[in-house]
């Protein structure tokens, strides 16, 4: 009785998660019945939510052991890339059926609208975005501007319910890197700074930033998958139009104008000072002379006395460009 | 960056009387939003009922902060829950603020018991979620830096000895049938947020 509800439950979120268009939200419930969909929220009772993965995942594991269960495997392993995102099996079995399959854009779609719904259980939960960027890679003829903005609204989900989220970052940076020609430069960076302005603790968004600042001058194509990290370009493929170069001095100048300001404003998170100090050492690095514009700026945030400061004074470059001693 | 609930209390007699209420549950999921919007509810009247006047306080509970306020001459009591990233002095100088802008407007007189609606005073609460659109007000109130804020690091410790928080969950009438069972499930499974 129990396995036969079980497994209606299975077929039903199947059915929701697969055709309906509009599925805002998931969430796990304490209510009586097993699954609510109301005003496109779908709500998953705790205890059936507890009850369905082992019972689903013990089904996928047996019937992938007899060769022609396709049709329900398919269905197993679309809900449980839900139940279970971490587990990179469900995941595999899905890329290893598409393979060799050639796709075409409805069922490319398709696909990515269902491996958007773990994130909006599981944000943090890499393995979504994963998926996500092989489809892509799989199927470079079929991505239109719909399709990335697709891909942007879901790193944004992802990464405004949970905070410093390394893989929606990291998928969204890759896709600026190899789908750029489809998003909107200017929004981008325009969303980018009302991101950092509403989030100060984030260096994750300031980083992403910083490429999309970059980017006109120096092709990050090929270049390290870390972009997490404070490096700088090692081996940048810089542009030999001075125009372009001097541009984006100006800009990096305006930039720092900028983050002193909400230095000066939020002086107690680190994430700003950091990002400051990079913005620094890239205008050093690259000799960019007229850095030396921001000195009332850094003036005045050289009156903001704390460990973050320190820190940031610390870094002898910073001194040496201004004359700005500890 | 996230201003949750902003509220203007009563403080004349024992029970603080809600005299204004505001609310962003949208960053909250669908379901959740009802059972949260009573949280904060209670989380207001809680604060406002244990701030006496001319305290300051601020609770940190998980990633969120309660900061609430009691004003010495008119006994209004401020209370504004926030993310951890919200900073402290903008929100006691932006709720002092709203406080001296509903005086002016409602005056206290014209208090019948039942809480106001403003919409002039719920714009600024969404002007405020970004705290750099109300720098000006942080140049209006500058004794703020005189006067101390005590700090709580989680909402337990403001209760008064022998209080349980358990037993005042299940008293209050803010709190729905639903809500308070959320509450006993939440705590004896040990999960975050129990309160938001």
């Amino acid at each position: 009785m129990v396995t036969q509800s079980l497994c209606d439950t299975l077929y039903h979120l199947h059915s929701i998660l697969t055709k309906k268009k509009v599925l805002d939200s998931i969430t796990i419930l304490q209510m009586d019945e097993p699954l609510v969909l109301e005003c496109g929220h779908l709500g998953i009772n705790s205890t059936t939510f507890r009850s369905l993965c082992p019972y689903a995942t013990e089904r996928f594991d047996t019937l992938e052991r007899c060769p022609d269960n396709n049709a329900h495997l398919d269905m197993l392993s679309a809900v449980l890339i839900l139940l279970n995102p971490d587990d990179a099996r469900f995941w595999v079995y899905r890329r290893r059926k598409m393979k060799d399959v050639v796709m075409d854009t409805a069922q490319l779609r398709a696909e990515l609208w269902l491996a958007g719904h773990p994130v909006k259980l599981k944000p943090k939960s890499g393995e979504p975005f994963q998926h996500c960027r092989w489809l892509l890679q799989q199927n470079p003829h079929l991505v239109t501007s719909v399709i990335v903005e697709t891909q942007l609204q879901m790193c944004l989900r992802a990464s405004s319910e949970y905070a410093h989220n390394y893989y929606s970052w990291n998928y969204r940076l890759w896709l600026f890197r190899n789908v750029g020609s489809l998003i909107d430069y200017e929004h981008e960076l325009k969303w980018s700074a009302g991101w950092i302005k509403m989030h100060v603790s984030e260096f994750s968004g300031m980083n992403y930033r910083f490429n999309l600042l970059i980017s006109p001058v120096y092709n990050m194509a090929g270049h390290s998958e870390s972009p997490g990290t404070m490096k700088l370009p090692e081996s940048p493929v810089m542009a030999q139009d001075g125009s372009a170069r001097k541009k984006l001095g100006q800009a990096i100048v305006s930039e720092i104008i900028w983050i002193c300001e909400l230095v000066r404003f939020y002086p107690d998170h680190e994430a700003l000072w950091g990002y400051l100090k990079m913005l620094f050492l890239f205008c050093d690095t690259h000799k960019y002379e007229y850095v030396k514009r921001c000195k009332p700026q850094i003036s005045a945030v050289q009156k903001i006395k704390n460990k973050h400061s320190d820190m940031f004074w610390d870094t002898v470059i910073i001194g040496n460009l201004f004359g700005i001693g500890l | 960056m996230k201003v949750l609930a902003l509220s203007l209390w009563n403080k004349e007699s024992e029970k603080a009387v809600n005299l204004l209420s505001i609310q962003d549950v949208t960053s909250f999921s669908y379901f959740q939003r009802s059972t949260v919007t009573e949280f904060l509810t209670f989380t207001s009247q809680f604060m406002a009922d244990r701030t006496a006047p001319g305290e300051r306080k601020s609770v940190k509970e998980k990633e969120y902060i309660c900061h609430s306020v009691t004003t010495t001459t008119h006994k209004i009591g401020g209370v504004m829950i926030c993310d951890e990233e919200y900073p402290q002095r903008v929100a006691f100088t932006f709720m002092l603020k709203v406080i001296e802008d509903f005086l002016v407007k409602h005056p206290k007189g014209s208090w019948s018991g039942a809480p106001f609606t403003d919409a002039d005073i719920r714009k600024q609460f969404d002007a405020a979620q970004d705290p750099t659109q109300i720098d000006h007000l942080m140049k209006i109130n500058t004794d703020l830096e005189e006067t101390k804020v005590i700090l709580y690091d989680t909402i337990e410790k403001v209760l008064e000895r022998g209080e349980k928080l358990e037993d005042i969950v299940a008293r209050s009438e803010n709190l729905s049938a639903t809500s308070k069972q959320f509450y006993k499930t939440a705590k004896s499974t040990n999960s975050c947020c129990v309160i938001l």
